[in-house]
């Protein structure tokens, strides 16, 4: 997707699983510019822990609360290994 | 391939119906059926009942597959109503025939008022989550409009018939009417199931939305079966056998789709 970082994607991918890759970059530049004010292309690492939080409600309804824990914890894990 | 075996098993169930419809010469539905059309209803009881306890207390999705295995229930129980209150009628007993149907009615009411809720929060989800649906916004409206249009034209003329015959004072139409109702109000909700599976498509959850939406096709072509079947000129079992063989699709395709969510929200672990 144009304006995708590769941090983006990265966030994207625990969620593409559930929701297909299109949709959960959807996702991430959507709660991007929500939570942040700001586009994909412009996320930091520190922006992680803010847009996981922003995220937690639309992944939450689509896919329930445990699973919802593992794809957001696997989202910080993979934006901190990198 | 667990999805697409899902995907396959309401055709493989439906032959077989088909086969053994033909073998048992049970043309104006009789015992079998009666005993596959209630088969089919367990199983999708089952399938909504394992979506459901795949979530946890609280979370969205689970009390809507909890108001469509609520549906399923209270169909059954219906149905086990009316074989109980048969079997002591035919025994002599004194069950009167006003509470016996009014209970049937109840049940029914609370049947449709599940799946309509049930089918509702599965279609709005997306909305919930604060997801876009692809497509856009003029062919989404275009294609709900439109599949409102066919619903309404398959189901309206069966609304207004049962409507017609209870407000004349038959009140055993009060349960068609319910069932029509809530059939058309559920089959409205297609549009937008079927834009949520678009949307999800490459990921898990695109199996769920497409197996609601696929059961709630099935459940149209049943309810356009009776209008069908003399157009096309099929005999009265002919046309039985085509109703009873979407009804195993529908019922069916609940239940791969109850299935299909309890088994992407499994594939965590994996």
């Amino acid at each position: 997707m144009p304006g995708m970082s590769p941090l983006a994607d990265l966030l994207a991918k625990p969620m593409a699983t559930y929701l297909g890759p299109h949709t959960a970059r959807v996702a991430v530049k959507t709660f991007s510019h929500k939570a942040l004010g700001r586009g994909p292309e412009t996320l930091t690492p520190g922006d992680v822990p803010a847009l996981a939080e922003a995220l937690r409600p639309m992944v939450r309804t689509l896919v329930g609360r445990e699973t919802c824990e593992v794809i957001l914890e696997r989202t910080r894990r993979g934006a901190g290994a990198r | 391939m667990k999805y697409h075996a899902l995907a396959l098993a309401p055709a493989a169930w439906v032959a077989a119906f088909l086969v053994g419809y033909s073998i048992a010469h049970d043309p104006v539905g009789g015992g079998f059926v009666r005993a596959e059309a209630e088969a089919v209803k367990a199983i999708e009881l089952a399938g909504c009942a394992l979506a459901m306890r795949a979530f946890s207390r609280g979370d969205y999705l689970r009390r809507a597959w909890g108001m469509l295995a609520g549906c399923s229930a209270l169909l059954l129980a219906r149905d086990a109503v009316a074989l109980w209150s048969a079997q002591r009628s035919g025994a002599g007993a004194l069950l009167a025939d006003a509470p016996y149907e009014a209970l049937r009615t109840a049940l029914t009411l609370f049947a449709n008022l599940l799946s309509v809720a049930g089918t509702f929060m599965l279609a709005r989800a997306w909305r919930v989550a604060g997801l876009e649906l692809r497509g856009t916004p003029l062919t989404r409206a275009v294609v709900m409009a439109l599949w409102v249009a066919i619903s309404a034209a398959v189901v309206g003329p069966a609304v207004l018939g049962d409507a017609r015959r209870a407000f004349g004072g038959d009140w055993s139409a009060l349960r068609w009417l319910a069932t029509d109702v809530g059939d058309l109000l559920a089959l409205c909700l297609m549009a937008p199931v079927l834009f949520t599976a678009l949307t999800l498509r490459g990921g898990l959850l695109r199996w769920p939305w497409g197996f609601l939406a696929t059961g709630l096709f099935f459940w149209l072509l049943y309810d356009a079966a009776r209008l069908m079947g003399p157009w096309l000129g099929l005999s009265a079992g002919q046309t039985l056998a085509l109703e009873e063989s979407f009804r195993a699709a529908g019922c069916l395709y609940g239940f791969a789709a109850g299935a299909a969510q309890a088994l992407a929200l499994r594939e965590r672990a994996g």
